[in-house]
């Protein structure tokens, strides 16, 4: 048992001892691989702290978005207590605040603080009294619009879905525009391990002739190609994690002694994750461009048959076919 | 041990290789497949360690067909064939005794047998002497005896040499075709292709003689050309 295990450990540490010679034999072409690669999974990586925070941000606004209800001029008392009860009946609601038109008007004078003075510039109270409603799950708000609308002496009814809407629509573009950008980047950085896994193969060819010779499996003569992509993906995710990593802690301790409203996620409930998902994409990217590299150098494609003159030959004429032209 | 039933091989730019090869190996021959270049006899030993697959008939070696073969047993066949090629394909970087290791290394042999293996192999094309040269070192004799021990080291039943001796001059050639035949000996079926007249005609072993890709004389203690 220990024996096979030194024995796989052995081979294990051959793979790797290829796979790096074959690295620093490609030297500038391995580089460029793991540059591409980095600013691939650089677009990857920001884009997924920006994602989840627009998704943060969304929830958390989604969960304190309110319906107002706008009441009809002149709505008495005794209207005014029925009408919330009928609110208050409807599905889904949870709670329904009644705001006069003077509190109203006083939220309105604080939001300005000492700027501009109301009282001097209006001399009745334009606003309308209402009925701030909150339900308990913000998918159902749209619904429960629908029944406000219903009641009689509501004139108007509003809610922040505008706000909500244009979170998920940044969120989709941000979403778009950077899977553009992995993808060209990510594309470019495989058409580049290829390129330089090729290269090791070349340099290796006699070695792989020999190794097929003497019977060594494929997948012994696979691991070292296999390993050196991988080594260029993780080259490439590791300094991207780090800078990215940095980056956020800074920038979320900057931005909350800056904006301290703005709600962000907490770097260690975000930063495993894109971790994860850079070291993975990083991984995939090298393992699939030594595993396309591979197939090509092991399934050459047969060459068409030619004729003499080089062009590739057709299929053969049945000579009956010829009988029937003439 | 080896056989080809109605073997044909036509490639793709139409070029014929083979055409209805019939032939019978027993274990422990040795047999020297002769001919004109073009003729088929490099297509034919690359059939036997499946680096070629016939276009119609079949190749057994041992009781294996070895054209249905699946891919990922095609090493474990090849480990029971050695194969010596007329440019010894040896690995200049690394020494006799590395490139006879190499073959033990990439099969994954238990790490503590290899010592013992490779001098052995190489004890038995005498460059035990020689192990530690690398192969611009050595003579073109020398590299071939480190290609045979290569060949050798997994103890294959069978030995397949492609103009093993096409690079040489004709005593060390000579030298090459004894330790073949002394390989042959101690119980190791061998195959060699050759153009070498001279060689055939003092070893008087099987000659398989083969044109445009069909075989034209298949004779026991032949020469290399028809008598008479």
């Amino acid at each position: 048992m220990r024996k096979k295990a030194r024995h796989l450990w052995r081979t294990f540490w051959y793979f790797c001892q290829e796979a790096w010679l074959g690295l620093l034999r490609n030297g500038m072409m391995s580089v460029a691989a793991v540059l591409t690669g980095m600013v691939a999974l650089l677009i990857l990586g920001s884009s997924l702290l920006l994602q989840a925070n627009l998704a943060y941000l969304a929830d958390i606004v989604e969960s304190q978005v309110e319906i107002v209800a706008y009441l009809r001029d002149g709505t008495d008392a005794r209207e005014r207590t029925s009408l919330l009860r009928r609110v208050e009946r409807i599905p889904h609601v949870r709670e329904v605040r009644f705001v006069s038109k003077e509190v109203a008007l006083a939220r309105l004078q604080e939001s300005f603080k000492n700027r501009v003075v109301l009282r001097d510039l209006l001399d009745t109270n334009p606003l309308p009294d209402s009925l701030e409603i909150t339900v308990h799950d913000p998918a159902r708000i749209p619904e429960v619009v629908q029944e406000v609308r219903r009641v009689p002496g509501v004139e108007e009814v509003t809610y922040g879905r505008q706000v909500i809407d244009r979170l998920l629509a940044l969120t989709r573009t941000v979403r778009f525009t950077s899977a553009l950008g992995v993808a060209l980047f990510a594309g470019v950085a495989m058409v580049i391990i290829v390129n330089t896994i090729h290269l090791t193969i070349l340099a290796r060819r006699q070695e792989i002739e020999i190794m097929k010779l003497v019977g060594a499996t494929n997948w012994f003569i696979r691991w070292p190609f296999l390993l050196e992509g991988l080594l260029e993906g993780f080259l490439a995710a590791i300094p991207v994690i780090a800078f990215l990593s940095l980056a956020y802690i800074v920038g979320v301790y900057r931005l909350a002694t800056v904006i301290p409203f703005l709600p962000l996620l907490e770097p260690p409930a975000i930063l495993p994750r894109v971790a994860l998902v850079l070291v993975t994409t990083g991984a995939g990217m090298g393992i699939g461009g030594s595993l396309i590299s591979l197939h090509r150098f092991f399934h050459p494609k047969e060459p068409r048959a030619r004729d003499p003159l080089g062009r590739p030959r057709r299929k053969p004429i049945h000579p009956l076919g010829r009988l029937r032209v003439r | 041990m080896i056989v080809f039933q109605g073997v044909s091989k036509i490639y793709p730019n139409g070029v014929k290789a083979l055409q209805g090869v019939n032939l019978h190996i027993s274990p422990g021959e040795f047999v020297f497949i002769v001919g004109p270049t073009g003729a088929g006899k490099s297509t034919l030993l690359r059939m036997i360690y499946r680096d070629e697959v016939p276009t119609r008939g079949k190749v057994f070696v041992g009781s294996q067909d070895v054209t249905r073969l699946p891919s990922r047993q095609i090493p474990y066949l090849r480990r029971r064939i050695g194969v010596v090629f007329q440019d010894f394909k040896l690995l200049p970087h690394k020494t006799a005794w590395e490139n006879v290791a190499f073959a033990l290394h990439v099969t994954g042999a238990p790490e503590e047998e290899i010592p013992r293996r490779v001098g052995r192999a190489l004890a038995v094309v005498g460059l035990l002497d020689k192990a530690l040269s690398f192969p611009h070192q050595l003579s073109g004799g020398e590299q071939q005896r480190v290609s045979i021990a290569r060949a050798l080291v997994h103890e294959p039943p069978i030995l397949l040499a492609d103009e093993p001796t096409g690079n040489l001059d004709p005593a060390t050639s000579w030298e090459i075709i004894q330790l073949l035949a002394a390989i042959n000996r101690r119980g190791t079926t061998v195959v060699v292709t050759t153009h070498n007249k001279i060689i055939v005609d003092m070893l008087r072993k099987r000659v398989v003689e083969l044109s445009e890709g069909m075989v034209v004389r298949d004779q026991q203690h032949g020469l290399y050309a028809q008598e008479g």
